[in-house]
Order: structure tokens, then C-alpha cells, then sequence
């Protein structure tokens, strides 16, 4: 790199980056570009794209699946706190069999988008009460996602 | 330090939008947003950071899986694509490291433990700075000096030092089509191609 041992001034400095920062912004502008461009415009920066791609749809997807998890978990808390206040609200699956339990979650996980892609294998191997567990956690969740709604309405 | 990144939070409606959105295209758009930014912060000494790495933050804060579970929440009548949020998510991390590595530097000692080594962070001197500075305005006049003759990158250039950066505005100030300002920035992308690279 260039290297000079001339001092420069803190606005000079500001003005360098300032110029940067709007050199890279106009750089990585993609805005009406075509797709054929930008690919090409990758290549030539040696980025192998459909890889590049691949790796960008995973990171997306791990994403996701992390803030589910993360909302189920918020859910599980907050119904530890209010059972350790009050009766058990397991007790509100008495008297539900394993199968209704189990289909009262495939219904909530595929009506509810954010929870839709929740991957929860072998569901029969889990107890009753692990599964009446999951099915309040998911329907505080549900809850939760409509309150917030509602809270922004 | 400040985490300038948690202002959001969680919103389900978000994230099945989020879910929704056609990625393959904006990973493309993403893409070239962050290989430009990523070679500036690689200019300016920050070696560890690359145009994915800029790329799985923004993804991380749009979900609300970021750093402390923090958040940037979609405004849609701020940004109405996905690309153009993610992009301001990407500066802002941009603008952050910056900041920092304005105020400190990363230096890499021996703990004397093998092959290893480990990092530490220590203020940047006055005197380092000075240098730093020096070179990145050397950068930018070696910039000038690639395309002297190229009267359409000059003007495009002239918009950068006013802070002008999108290719709409800067057709617009200096009187240009719209295509051949793109032209001129593909010109310039090639003539920047190694701009974290010694440029002569």
C-alpha cells in the first residue's frame, strides 16, 4: 500500500471515509441491475456464486429455525414461572389421549407460520406429558405472536 | 460499548415474511453489497471480516438471532424490499466495526503455547492513526490516478467526495443517463477490483 507521512487533518480524514463510504455504497449497488450482471460482476471477483448462494439459503434457514426455537423457549419459561405460581396448566390436556395430543400439535405447527417448518421428529417416541408440555409451549407462543399483535395495533 | 443493533424485537409477522422472501435473488444482491463493503473494512486493517460474514450478521439481526438475541425489525415502509433493509442492516454493521477499529486495533501476540496465537485489542496511537489515514487517502488518490482520462468515473467520483452514492442521484446532479452512470460504475468496480489490495 501507498504509504506518506504527511499529517492529515481530522476533517480530511472524515472526508476520506465519507468518499469510501460512498464509493463501496454505489459499488454494491444492485439496484436495476440484472441478475445475469450480478453474477457475472461476482464471477469476476473470483466469488463462486451458486456455492456462495447455497451457503447465504442455509444461513437463512439456520436463522430461522434459531428464532422458533428461541420463541418456544420464551414460551417453556414463562409457563415454568406461572406453574411454579399456580396450579399445573398441563392440567388443562387431562383427560386427552397421546394421538389427540399429538394431533392437536401437527394442526397448531402447520396453521401457524412462524411455526410451520418447526421440525419435531418422532413425536410418538415423546411421554404424554413431554408432548402436553410441547403443546402448551407452542400455544403460549401462539398467544404470545397475537398479543404482539395486537400490541402494535 | 453500546449495541447499536438492539432497537428491534420479536414480531412473528416478521418473520414469516421474512421466511416468504424469494432469497435465491436477494442473495445475489446481498452479495455484491457486501464484497464492496467487506473490501473497505479489509482497506482499513479489518482483516477478519468477510462479505458472508457481513451477510450472516444482517441475516442473524433480521431474525432477531444476532448478538444478546438483538434485533433489527423489517419497516417495510422504510425499505420495501427485503435487499434495500438488508443493505442498511449490513452498513450499519459497517459503520460499527469502523468506529471501532478507529478506536482500537487488533493485535496478535504469541501466548506462548504452541503455535497458537491470540488476540487482543489495545487503543489505536495517534501515531498509527496518522499512517493509517495517510494511507487510505493515498488509496483514494491512487483511485484518481487509474482513471485520469475517463471524464464519466471523474464525475462519478466528484459525486462520492459530496456523498453521493446512488446511481439514480448521481445520474441526476451531473445530467447523465441513468445507463451511463451504470457503465461508469462497471468501469470503476473493474478499476477497484484490488482496492484492499497495495495498489500502485
Amino acid at each position: 500500500m501507498i504509504k506518506g507521512i504527511n499529517v492529515m487533518g481530522a476533517d480530511d480524514k472524515e472526508k476520506t471515509l465519507a468518499f469510501f463510504d460512498a464509493l463501496t455504497d454505489s459499488l454494491g449497488d444492485s439496484e436495476g441491475v440484472s441478475k445475469e450482471e450480478i453474477i457475472a460482476d461476482l464471477q469476476e471477483e473470483g466469488i463462486d456464486v451458486n456455492a456462495a448462494v447455497r451457503r447465504i439459503l442455509t444461513m437463512v434457514e439456520n436463522a430461522s429455525q434459531q428464532a422458533k426455537r428461541q420463541q418456544l423457549e420464551i414460551a417453556r419459561k414463562q409457563r415454568l414461572a406461572l406453574s411454579s405460581k399456580k396450579p399445573t396448566q398441563l392440567g388443562g390436556f387431562v383427560g386427552w389421549s397421546k394421538e389427540q395430543i399429538i394431533e392437536k400439535i401437527n394442526e397448531l405447527l402447520h396453521t401457524d407460520a412462524p411455526l410451520a417448518s418447526v421440525s419435531y421428529r418422532e413425536l410418538e417416541s415423546k411421554s404424554q406429558e413431554d408432548l402436553a408440555a410441547l403443546l402448551e409451549d407452542i400455544i403460549a407462543t401462539k398467544e404470545m405472536a397475537e398479543q404482539e399483535s395486537q400490541d402494535e395495533d | 460499548m453500546v449495541n447499536t443493533f438492539g432497537e428491534g424485537k420479536y414480531n412473528s409477522e416478521i418473520h414469516a415474511e421474512l421466511d416468504k422472501a424469494d432469497w435465491q435473488e436477494i442473495s445475489l444482491h446481498l452479495l455484491q453489497f457486501a464484497v464492496s463493503k467487506a473490501k473497505m473494512l479489509r482497506a482499513m486493517g479489518v482483516v477478519d471480516v468477510g462479505p458472508e460474514d457481513l451477510i450472516q450478521q444482517a441475516i442473524s439481526l433480521a431474525y432477531g438471532v444476532g448478538p444478546n438475541n438483538t434485533y433489527r425489525n423489517w419497516n417495510k415502509e422504510v425499505y420495501p424490499d427485503l435487499a434495500s433493509f438488508l443493505r442498511s442492516v449490513i452498513k450499519s454493521i459497517v459503520s460499527h466495526k469502523k468506529e471501532h477499529r478507529q478506536k482500537f486495533k487488533t493485535e496478535t501476540i504469541d501466548n506462548n503455547l504452541g503455535d497458537k496465537e491470540i488476540k487482543s485489542m489495545s487503543p489505536e496511537t495517534p501515531e498509527a492513526l496518522v499512517i493509517k489515514n495517510q494511507d487510505f487517502s493515498n488509496i483514494k488518490k491512487a483511485i484518481y490516478e487509474r482513471v485520469k482520462g475517463d471524464e464519466e468515473i471523474e464525475m462519478v467520483l466528484l459525486c462520492f467526495e459530496e456523498g453521493i452514492s446512488k446511481p439514480q442521484d448521481i445520474a441526476k446532479e451531473i445530467g447523465y443517463d441513468i445507463n451511463k452512470v451504470n457503465n461508469a460504475l462497471k468501469r470503476l468496480r473493474r478499476k477497484t477490483k484490488d482496492l484492499d489490495r497495495p495498489l500502485d
